[in-house]
């Protein structure tokens, strides 16, 4: 029954994309269908529980197969749907992954290994993270054994801040919990194997194969995102959903296509829908689809992607509506005056300095950005899609600090966030800083030719 | 038709010239060519990639290799049939194997009279080996034995269940005058029930 539930977050998470973006190829379908599952997974739950419907094994199974029949409800009133949706799988386009390359092989080879490396470790280390044991995974398994988010650990206080994050990640573990498993670390470990392939996926669509890879193989060997992706915590999956958010919307400017637009909003509420500061990213997409759209005055794009604050606002609802209960698990309150303390914002700016150049952290990413800003400065400011890209890093990057900035701490100091908790707000940038790098005009055109160079001997023409 | 467009544009053919690194834009013609493009620019990313792994700017590729990977995998390989409580005893030391035990020792519905953070302490000092610091923390002690309760005497939101309690747990053979009986022996770390009759 376990594995099931696997599956059945996968299948959902397909068909719910299937359904509001469209036709993926298979290597995006890998990726995307298990993160974007968990989201409708964990949405099912929260609304199966404002209705007071108890978190069961039955309830569940119920409401994931009502979902799966509704978004394949095209398809089983009309099977000649399903019959055209099935050629795809025939088309070779469908199945490609890359050209081949005896480095891109290699390279390959290297992320299939710390995946293997990563999953292993996930499911053989019991949770004992400070923030997991006390807030998420404990959290989780109240959630499952009693069936409600308002459980007896909310009454009794007995559970950390994490109670009153949204709840994506907690309804996760718990998800895990109720379908039988010992441990919930298998979701973190599907949620980094997805998260890596998804990004290659959606980098091949941009960059040349072994480019991609490359970039693929920078996000998985940073050195801190790769020792917190066997931890279930927020912070991965939420880089995960905020960075592939962003660079699907790339992907929809570059490639005009409006299937990487819904996968876009998909991605990005689910980035809010994990951690509540995913709203600046939320907000940076604003901003790009404003100013793409500004001149020819169409704002359609706009409206629908106001959509992806709808699970942010959700959570603060349920929050507000339960403030008796959450409020002393809320650990910080949003300032909306803008804070003028220029020493309270040094502390933050030195703080986020020292993370990024940290000789541990990110191992080569800000030095790499530093460097491809310098060499693009001139396409930056000649080119607006060079322009954009930087401003999609740029933005939430500034927004972040600009947050922090704002808000007013209930139980640490800033410069305690700073030193031990910021390594891992810089996540989101960090995947973002790797697919930029490798799209600047010199690299990205050295990797073109490159791959040329390196591709399979071409069979003679036959006249 | 005007007569200029009639005419049709004359071109005079230009004998395109070849630049000498025009193979270099195309694949390679033959396996050999291409196992040997592979292999140099592969030696040239390799080169590239050790250098930034040897350098000193950025420790944390070494730190990723030696202390993530490497240790990791040889302490899973190390004990690879070990069962979920000894994998948490492994990486919680006898924080979780005390707390297993109380769960055997005690039912789903004990509500559990935990020792004071004082004296978690005090027993933490004279016995370093043993490491349960953690039991100081009620949302670490309740993850380890839920859906039991844990009761911190010292907490304002546990008063409502010290007239509930059904057990204590003993650390360091303290706490055995929370109980409303004499215990004969009287082991270091155990876990007690209030009544008397609940003796196993």
């Amino acid at each position: 029954m376990n594995f099931l539930s696997i599956f059945l977050a996968f299948i959902l998470g397909f068909s719910f994309l299937r359904w509001v973006a469209g036709r993926f190829s298979f290597i995006e379908i890998l990726g995307l269908s298990f993160p974007a599952g968990m989201g409708v997974v964990t949405f099912i739950m929260f609304l199966l529980n404002v209705v007071g419907i108890g978190l069961t094994q039955n309830s569940l199974l119920l409401a994931g197969g009502f979902c799966l029949v509704a978004f394949n409800l095209r398809y089983i009133i009309q099977p000649q749907k399903l019959v055209n949706a099935a050629e795809v799988v025939g088309e070779k386009q469908f199945w490609e992954v890359g050209k081949f390359n005896l480095i891109w092989l290699v390279l390959v080879m290297a992320v299939a290994g710390i995946l293997f490396f990563v999953t292993k470790k996930s499911l053989y280390t019991p949770t004992f993270s400070t923030d997991s044991v006390s807030s998420f995974d404990l959290y989780a398994k109240a959630i499952a054994s009693e069936g409600s988010l308002l459980n007896s650990l909310i009454s009794d206080r007995s559970v950390g801040f994490g109670a009153a994050y949204p709840p994506l990640t907690s309804l996760s573990l718990a998800y895990a919990y109720i379908f039988g498993f010992q441990s919930s670390k298998i979701i973190p470990a599907l949620l980094f194997i997805s998260f890596v392939v998804a990004f290659y996926g959606l980098a091949v669509k941009n960059l040349s194969s072994t480019a991609a890879i490359m970039a693929t193989l920078g996000l998985a060997l940073s050195p801190e995102l790769l020792a917190q992706s066997a931890l279930n915590t927020t912070s991965v999956p939420q880089a995960m959903y905020a960075s592939l958010g962003l660079i699907a919307l790339f992907t929809w400017y570059k490639r005009k296509e409006m299937k990487y637009f819904y996968l876009a909003v998909i991605m990005l509420s689910l980035n809010g829908w994990i951690r509540s500061e995913g709203i600046v990213y939320i907000f940076t997409a604003l901003l790009f689809v404003f100013y793409v759209h500004f001149s020819e005055k169409k704002f359609k794009n706009l409206y629908l992607l106001l959509l992806s604050l709808l699970p942010f606002v959700c959570w603060q609802l349920f929050l507000k509506m339960n403030a008796a209960i959450m409020e002393p698990f809320v650990q910080v309150n949003l300032s909306i005056v803008p804070n003028m303390d220029s020493e309270y914002m040094a502390k933050i700016l030195r703080g986020a300095w020292k993370n990024f150049f940290h000789p541990s952290y990110y191992g080569i990413s800000f030095y790499l950005f530093a460097a491809v800003i310098v060499i693009n400065v001139w396409a930056v400011i000649k080119k607006k899609d060079t322009f954009l890209l930087l401003a999609l890093i740029l933005l939430p990057l500034v927004g972040y600090l600009f947050l922090l900035n704002q808000l007013q701490l209930k139980a640490d100091s800033i410069e305690n966030i700073m030193d031990a908790s910021a390594k891992r707000f810089f996540f989101g940038t960090v995947a973002l800083i790797w697919f930029y790098v490798f799209q600047i005009y010199p690299l990205n055109r050295f990797f073109k030719g490159l791959e040329i160079f390196l591709g399979i001997p071409e069979k003679p023409k036959h006249e | 038709m005007s007569q200029s467009a009639r005419k049709k544009p004359y071109h005079k053919k230009k004998k395109q010239k070849k630049s000498k690194y025009e193979s270099l834009k195309r694949p390679s013609k033959n396996w050999v060519g291409f196992l040997f493009r592979n292999a140099v620019i592969g030696l040239l990313f390799f080169l590239l990639f050790s250098t930034i792994y040897d350098s000193s700017k950025v420790k944390g590729y070494q730190w990723l290799w030696n202390n993530f990977i490497v240790s990791n995998w040889k302490a899973m390989e190390k004990y690879p049939d070990y069962t979920f409580e000894q994998r948490q005893q492994m990486k919680m030391g006898y924080f979780a194997a005390y707390l297993q035990y109380i769960n055997k020792n005690t039912p789903d519905s004990a509500i559990i009279l935990m020792p004071s953070p004082q004296v978690v302490d005090e027993v933490d000092q004279q016995d370093k080996k043993r490491k349960i610091g953690w039991l100081r923390s009620k949302k670490h002690t309740t993850y380890m034995i839920y859906p039991r309760k844990a009761v911190y005497a010292d907490l304002e939101q546990d008063s409502v269940y010290m007239d509930k309690i059904t057990h204590v747990a003993i650390i360091g053979g303290k706490q055995y005058e929370k109980l409303p009986y004499r215990v004969k022996n009287q082991p270091k770390f155990t876990v007690l029930p209030i009544n008397p009759n609940n003796i196993k």
